[in-house]
């Protein structure tokens, strides 16, 4: 069993790592910019030894917007994941040591907001600002908060209630010392594991909000977006629509799979 | 009835929320609204839509039309009635989620049963890789392949939009594949946890049957955490309808508010909000009442 868990771990961090290879290596490997249109007299071509996932309708190769997305797709999940995680775990760490009116005021915002479906969240952020892929971070960022805040509140409370906090309070800690020195370090595991859930979740959300068109230009390199772009050549060109949402799996599988493995590890 | 009185106040906030969402946006609703703005057609506009009058005074005016005559006012890009629009979408969206509901409950049951019977051998591993897999595509990517294999290359079913129960079943799978996948992975762990409890070693030892043990016994305790689970399952599927229902154009209240978004239509975009909001808020509630039916210790 513990190898189980250990190699979907790895397992995971292995299926990142080309990933973020991808990402880093993007403009050595690929073979034009990624809104540039080289061959446009190839336009809808399959796979070929030269183009590995075929040239799309605007004459751009799709193997180079896949690398290239992953740069768009890593960099909106951890926009989004910083805003999610940051504010979170400061928003449970306080509404869980804090108690009283505050941890009221918060615990009826969050579940309030998690009736709102998290997509509606997203989509309702994107009215607001204007779409790109920035406001797509935000947008999703903002809409996974309220879970974060959920978990983290809970560990904190549960955690409070411990023996280990009674004895630092003994020793004259102060509530905040405790709640930073003490407990924080012992929901570490969990907020890790929530940082690749996540992490997995905005890579999905962008891509469905950038599939219903709200990332703005259509020429992001984009995973969604080209997924929403080549549908309209779904007919003729099929393969087109195959790479990018292998992409966005195969990224989601990956930090899933941490997710697992830390959550895992912990027990 | 203390529950009643919160469902309402969360009602209230929600329609206070969704008000002032629509309001946040920059820019003049107004002027967005027109191809070539004249001073005369935005003051127009403005006092059609009260914009010209303080917020609060404009929130009471739209809730007085929502709760007072059941209008939701006009769509301004098509100029129809949203309150009509909703009606007409709203049967759609009930459809699809039901169906996908129904769906990812039995199979993701019947998933997780399967990996905590045979937990630790190769079926175990199969059965979590798959709701692993479940939970990582993107569910209108999915909505394409189905598509494109069973509408385009084998012609078995048909490609969109509403009609017989052939219409349904790509729709409905598509959209049930996360919260299966969910279902499978809690149903998993409290079977698993359900079947090393003390009752079942005793259930075993006065010789009930491996069957009976896993179905009379485990299934029940199972239940609870996936009967909690419907509300926020509910929540999703709602929302997994927005994407659902573009890819296959299904005349829902997702696409409804997809394209309204798009156009930014406030009117429709705030009607179709608060119904949507509205139908999580009363699933949780009707959830949380199954919930103290099945779970004896929470009754007081």
């Amino acid at each position: 069993m513990r190898w189980s868990r250990n190699s979907g771990l790895n397992a995971g961090i292995a299926l990142l790592a080309v990933v973020i290879v991808a990402a880093l290596l993007a403009p050595v490997i690929a073979k034009h910019g990624p809104t540039e249109q080289p061959y446009r007299a190839e336009a809808l071509a399959g796979p070929s030894a030269k183009h590995w996932l075929g040239v799309d309708g605007a004459g751009r190769d799709v193997f180079t917007r896949i690398l290239y997305g992953a740069r768009v797709t890593l960099g909106i999940a951890l926009g989004a994941t910083l805003i999610a995680i940051g504010g979170g775990v400061l928003l449970g760490a306080l509404a869980g040591t804090m108690r009283g009116w505050f941890d009221v005021v918060v615990s009826h915002v969050v579940d309030f907001l998690l009736a709102f479906p998290s997509i509606l969240l997203g989509l309702v952020a994107l009215t607001v600002m204007r779409p790109a892929p920035a406001s797509v971070a935000i947008a999703v960022g903002v809409a996974s908060l309220p879970t974060v805040v959920r978990h983290v509140r809970a560990a904190y409370l549960s955690e409070n209630a411990k023996q280990y906090v009674l004895a630092a309070h003994a020793m004259g800690a102060g509530r905040w010392r405790i709640a930073v020195v003490e407990v924080l370090p012992n929901c570490a595991s969990l907020i890790f594991a929530l940082t690749a859930l996540t992490l997995g979740g905005a890579v999905l959300e962008a891509a469905g909000l950038a599939f219903l068109g709200l990332t703005g230009q259509p020429d992001v390199a984009e995973w969604g977006m080209m997924l929403r772009e080549e549908r309209s050549a779904f007919r003729i060109a099929p393969w087109l629509c195959i790479a990018p949402g292998i992409a966005i799996a195969w990224t989601v599988l990956a930090f899933n799979l941490i997710s697992d493995g830390l959550r895992g590890s912990r027990r | 009835m203390r529950r009643l009185a919160s469902l309402i106040g969360a009602l209230f906030a929600a329609s206070i929320a969704i008000f002032l969402l629509v309001r946040l946006v920059p820019g003049d609703p107004a002027r967005l609204l027109l191809k070539n703005p004249t001073p005369e057609k935005i003051a127009e506009i403005r006092a059609r839509l009260a914009l010209d009058r303080p917020l609060p005074v404009q929130y009471a005016l739209w809730l007085k039309n929502v709760f007072g005559r059941g209008s939701f006012g006009e769509s301004v890009v098509t100029g129809r009635d949203v309150k009509e629009e909703l009606a007409r979408t709203w049967p759609a969206t009930m459809e699809l989620a039901c169906a996908a509901m129904l769906l990812a409950s039995v199979a993701g049951l019947w998933l997780g049963i399967f990996s905590a019977r045979h937990a630790g051998t190769w079926r175990d591993t199969l059965g979590t890789t798959l709701s692993l897999l479940g939970l990582s595509v993107p569910v209108f990517w999915l909505g394409l392949l189905a598509m494109l294999l069973f509408s385009l290359e084998l012609g078995w079913l048909p490609a969109g939009e509403r009609g017989d129960w052939r219409h349904l079943v790509m729709p409905a799978c598509v959209l049930a594949t996360i919260p299966a996948a969910f279902v499978a992975r809690i149903s998993r762990a409290a079977v698993l946890a359900v079947l090393g409890q003390d009752f079942i070693r005793t259930a075993r030892a006065k010789g009930a049957s491996e069957r009976a043990v896993l179905y009379r016994h485990a299934l029940r305790a199972a239940l609870v955490p996936v009967v909690t689970m419907i509300g926020v399952e509910f929540a999703y599927l709602l929302g997994g309808a927005v994407l659902t229902e573009t890819v296959f154009a299904w005349p829902g209240i997702g696409r409804y508010i997809a394209t309204a978004v798009l156009a930014r239509d406030y009117p429709a975009i705030q009607g179709a909000l608060l119904v949507l909001v509205a139908m999580v808020m009363l699933m949780n509630f009707v959830v949380d009442f199954l919930h103290h039916a099945l779970e004896p210790k929470l009754r007081t």
